[in-house]
């Protein structure tokens, strides 16, 4: 098994090697991706998931339909070459809540606690109230993984911080340490007769199957991007809130719009939750301005939201 | 005379529990669900033709994804021959592959599901043309231009359609320059780039695309290219930090608190010796 | 009967009474029931708690940091004044040690309770992460424990040999004491090697003390909450557990005086000396918590002003204002007076005292949950609030009837006044005619 692994990265490397020689021997080269005179048997080069160059035997391509990972693909180290980062534009949030039903939808949360929650907010009494949508911000450092005692919450390569649900003993230590508020913990019964009892529960699907007494949060969709789609709330957001990429690309993309990762956040002045605490965290928010839709009047009330603060805001 | 009338009657109700009781009564035509199936066709120039297949059903919520369905794929223009088999994955997608040299000029494919249990027999074609698009990458003195020619499979140029050229991306590519260009007379398009693009190792794929035509699908030509801006590796998952897994605690966590154990398990040690030294006294 | 006997009859321990048979009914009444909500909260989840994704710690947490801080003073006190060769110490070392091994073992089973998954408990040893402040504590309690234990032993083994000639007519507690008495003999080099061995126990044992009620403090300081972000906490906890320690020992040392009529033992004189340890105590603990509300109020940032006006005029103020001055600063001035510090009116304080220490990390871990830094929305409006449900105060009484119980059984089988010591202390020799034994 481990051999195996091994040798597959090896070869992979060797490829990747090659690849990159031609490159720089060919200096000014006209490239084509794929041998255009490839034949049955013979090995053709294909785009794996992480943007790299792999040679395959043709024959295999045939057997890969949809959704094959990447070759050295681990859940505990997530994406080579690859970090997720999300941004939010708030000016744009109108609270239609599509986000919250389609994560819940796709992570089976048939109870209370959503991993994504949009509150009110106002930041002082005489600035403007808008919505907020809270996911993981999937730290860099991250202080829940830091606090875990049995390293069942682990930081990926790709940025993504992940539950293992069958290695948590439920002491809810993550849930005190993170400053966000974003982990849930399965109380009772998740609740889920929707799910095959022989699925194979993975890491990287959060929710499929949450297990009672263990802790969950919102996973950044690993099992979207493995199909090549984007996170759950991202498709499902009907004004195009949220932009999910990658950083190394220094792009990202709400589906409708691909855009410049840099670019729009310098334009538009990007910040981070709580950037004081020094958790880095990758999900950026583009400031509230020129918003889509205001609060009426009477439907908000500065004592029940403060930003930062934390009275116990009802909900009305 | 009435009892044997009386069992009868009841064999025959026992059978017609069976019936409805059946767990394969969904067989029954009347029972089963309407499908619906979505076929896009597909090309990477130099590479595969695919058909990507959706299933969906009408559900209790609106469409849902109709999941591991078998379905078969048949060439209809001239001979009826089947193409192949497929299954749609659990959210009712796949790509169908087809086999090399398949392609004709003139395309005329079914998908055809039968024999389903909990769906009706389902037909869905699909025509498309076979179009020929080529694309080259050239890089002469700083300057880097994209250029493309689309033809039709007796090489007419095929002038005024909108070409995409994109940098491959995560899930959608980001455009380069306008993003759309449509080709003149000769079937060309010429694009500079002049943006810069990053990538974790420099390596770029831009692709120049045909985007769901009516009649010639979605077609597709990539170029590799190594002159994106590489970026440092932000990770610090090889490093030893206070998130690390067990594996790599940083070594000030596995030396103080262990020296500290250490301490502990030799005076621990000798207050047990000196027990066995009283009791052997 | 001799001195000696006399000693050895009044300082053995000694069957229950009727009394104290139903103290202990009662005692396993309660804890059987803890049990069985346990079970229960076993079977169905941690919803029958009233627990929920805000309030994701409460009174198991509460109590857990209580008895961490009740097993502190047992262990210290014994440990300190025993090093500091104080004879007054004599008959209260073995009670503050039994209660310091009766309250660690019960914290390490109070924090199991908490744990949404104790069937994988194991995975603290299998995959264990020295980042964590949780396995930290993991390891000063089974250490803690280990030493409490060998602390409330060793300096009892000459005592297990005079119990063991003492009921040599008794067959199974001959057995049990000749066990635990280990060969003692009483010889020149026992003794050395003994002494020797309680002088490093009771050295290692303060370090020790005091990491665990630091490590302890860093389960919330390593957190970014409101009210427990505070440099502070390692101090202020170990402050905390000596008013709470020392409150435990002296209702307990009254107890076992009044249960086992030790009153020529345990004199006016050991009460007296408590009280002026306990206002100490109290003086440092007041000293740290005007530094622990003080400051963040003189701040008056906006995540502090909101977990202040709760504690100070809010939900939570009765409970503060009781804990303050209730377990502070009234115990701080009554026990000025000397009139205070005889045996009833102590003991009283002290039950004052333990009561208001419990109440004291219920104040210390709700309020802080309950002022997260982003707004408490999106879930249903019981979860804005924590009030323990039926489930968690049964099982944390159970908690507290089992450390009970445990102190009632050790007391039952161990003297609680070193009966060697006492005898040494007051200059008596064993009769002769006893040599033979």
């Amino acid at each position: 098994m481990n051999d195996k692994s091994k040798n597959s990265r090896r070869s992979f490397l060797d490829k990747s090697l090659k690849l990159g020689l031609l490159g720089i021997v060919g200096g000014v080269v006209v490239s084509k991706l794929v041998d255009a005179n490839a034949q049955e048997g013979e090995k053709v080069k294909v785009l794996t998931q992480d943007g790299k160059l792999v040679e395959v035997d043709s024959t295999a391509i045939n057997k890969v339909s949809h959704g094959s990972h990447a070759i050295d693909y681990k859940v505990r180290e997530g994406y080579q070459g690859r970090k997720f980062v999300m941004v939010i534009d708030l000016a744009k949030c109108k609270n239609a809540l599509k986000c919250v039903d389609s994560c819940n939808k796709a992570h089976h949360i048939n109870t209370p606690n959503a991993w994504l929650k949009v509150y009110k907010m106002q930041d002082s009494k005489l600035s403007s109230p808008y919505w907020l949508p809270s996911l993981c911000n999937h730290c860099d450092h991250p202080p829940c993984v830091t606090v875990c005692p049995v390293d069942a919450t682990f930081k990926r390569r790709d940025g993504i911080v992940l539950i293992d649900n069958e290695r948590c003993i439920g002491c809810r230590f993550c849930m005190a340490a993170c400053p966000y508020s974003v982990r849930v913990f399965n109380w009772g019964d998740p609740n889920q007769p929707e799910i095959d009892s022989e699925h194979q529960y993975t890491a990287d699907h959060g929710g499929l199957p949450s297990q009672v007494g263990t802790v969950d949060k919102c996973d950044f969709c690993p099992h979207q991007i493995e199909k090549e789609e984007l996170p759950h709330c991202v498709t499902a957001c009907p004004t195009g809130v949220y932009y999910f990429g990658d950083i190394y690309e220094d792009t990202v993309s709400n589906g409708d719009e691909t855009l410049k990762l840099s670019k729009l956040l310098k334009d538009k002045a990007g910040y981070r939750l709580l950037e004081g605490l020094g958790t880095s965290p990758s999900v950026y928010y583009l400031p509230p301005v020129d918003r889509l839709v205001d609060f009426h009047d009477a439907d908000f009330n500065f004592e029940q939201v403060k930003f930062k603060a934390s009275s116990n805001t009802e909900t009305k | 005379m009435k009892t044997p009338q009386k069992i009868k009657s009841f064999v025959y109700s026992l059978l017609l529990m069976a019936i409805i009781l059946n767990p394969f009564n969904s067989n029954a035509q009347e029972d089963k669900q309407s499908l619906s199936v979505t076929l896009t066709y597909h090309k990477i120039v130099g590479g595969e033709s695919f058909l990507k297949v959706t299933t969906s059903f009408k559900g209790k919520n609106g469409w849902e994804e109709a999941g591991k369905v078998p379905f078969e794929i048949y060439n209809l223009e001239g001979d009826e021959i089947l193409l192949g088999k497929g299954k749609t994955d659990i959210h009712g997608k796949t790509k169908f592959i087809f086999p090399k040299g398949i392609i004709m000029n003139e395309n005329n494919v079914a998908l055809r599901i039968t024999n389903h249990p909990t769906y009706e027999d389902t037909e869905e074609s699909i025509y498309f043309k076979d179009v020929k698009l080529t694309a080259e990458l050239t890089l002469d003195d700083e300057v880097k231009q994209i250029k493309a020619l689309l033809v039709d499979s007796q090489n007419n140029p095929i002038a005024d359609e909108g070409l995409i050229v994109r940098v491959k991306r995560l899930v959608k590519g980001l455009n380069v320059g306008d993003g759309t260009y449509y080709t003149d007379e000769a079937g060309e398009i010429s694009v500079l780039i002049e943006e810069d693009y990053n990538s974790f190792d420099g390596n770029l794929i831009f692709e120049v695309v045909l985007e769901e035509h009516d009649e010639y699908g979605t077609v597709s030509a990539l170029m590799n290219a190594d002159f994106g801006i590489s970026g440092t590796d932000l990770s610090s998952f090889d490093r030893r930090t206070m998130w690390s897994p067990t594996n790599k605690t940083p070594k000030f966590f596995l030396i103080f608190p262990n020296l500290i154990l250490l301490g502990i398990l030799i005076v621990f040690m000798y207050l047990i010796i000196n027990l066995v030294r009283i009791s052997k006294n | 009967m001799s001195d000696y006997n006399k000693i050895i009859n009044d300082l053995a321990p000694k069957k229950f009474n009727k009394l104290g048979i139903i103290w202990i009914t009662v005692l396993s009444i309660v804890s059987i029931a803890g049990i069985i909500a346990y079970i229960d909260q076993i079977i169905r989840g941690m919803e029958v708690t009233n627990l929920r994704d805000y309030a994701l710690w409460g009174i198991y947490i509460s109590n857990f940091v209580f008895f961490v801080a009740t097993s502190f003073v047992g262990a210290l006190t014994a440990a300190i004044l025993r090093l500091t060769h104080k004879n007054w110490r004599t008959p209260l070392v073995r009670i503050a040690e039994i209660v310091a091994v009766a309250c660690i073992a019960m914290a390490g089973v109070t924090i199991i309770l908490d744990m949404g998954r104790p069937d994988r408990l194991y995975n603290l040893f299998l995959h264990p992460r020295l980042q964590s402040p949780i396995t930290w504590d993991v390891l000063i309690i089974m250490v803690y424990l280990t030493f409490s234990i060998l602390l409330l032993y060793i300096p009892s083994i000459p005592d297990f040999a005079i119990l063991k000639k003492h009921y040599h007519d008794k067959p199974f507690l001959r057995k049990l004491y000749g066990i635990l008495a280990i060969n003692w003999k009483g010889t020149e080099k026992q003794i050395r090697i003994h002494q020797k061995s309680i002088q490093v126990l009771a050295v290692t044992m303060i370090p020790l003390a005091l990491q665990l009620q630091t490590i302890d403090a860093w389960l919330f300081s390593t957190t970014y909450r409101v009210g427990w972000d505070s440099t502070n906490f390692g101090p202020y906890f170990i402050a905390g557990a000596f008013v709470a320690g020392t409150g435990a020992l002296v209702t307990t040392v009254f107890m076992v005086r009044e249960f086992y009529k030790l009153h020529d033992y345990i004199t006016e004189k050991h009460f007296d000396k408590m009280g002026r340890l306990l206002v100490f105590a109290c003086l440092v603990y007041l000293y740290f918590n005007i530094n622990e509300y003080l400051i963040p109020a003189f701040k008056s940032t906006l995540g502090e002003v909101d977990h202040l006006e709760e504690m100070f005029f809010g939900k939570f103020a009765w409970m503060f204002w009781i804990v303050v001055f209730g377990g502070l600063i009234l115990p701080t001035i009554l026990l000025m007076f000397k009139k205070m510090r005889k045996p009833l009116p102590m003991f009283i304080i002290a039950v004052v005292v333990v009561v208001t220490s419990w109440g004291k990390r219920y104040v210390i871990v709700t309020p802080s949950m309950l002022h997260p830094f982003l707004p408490i929305q999106g879930v249903p409006e019981s979860w804005y609030h924590y009030i323990p449900s039926l489930h968690e105060w049964l099982i944390t009484s159970a908690t507290l009837t089992l450390a009970l119980l445990i102190i009632t059984f050790l007391i039952r089988f161990i003297p609680v006044i070193p009966i060697q010591r006492t005898i040494d202390e007051r200059g008596i020799t064993k009769p002769t005619n006893d040599q033979n034994l």
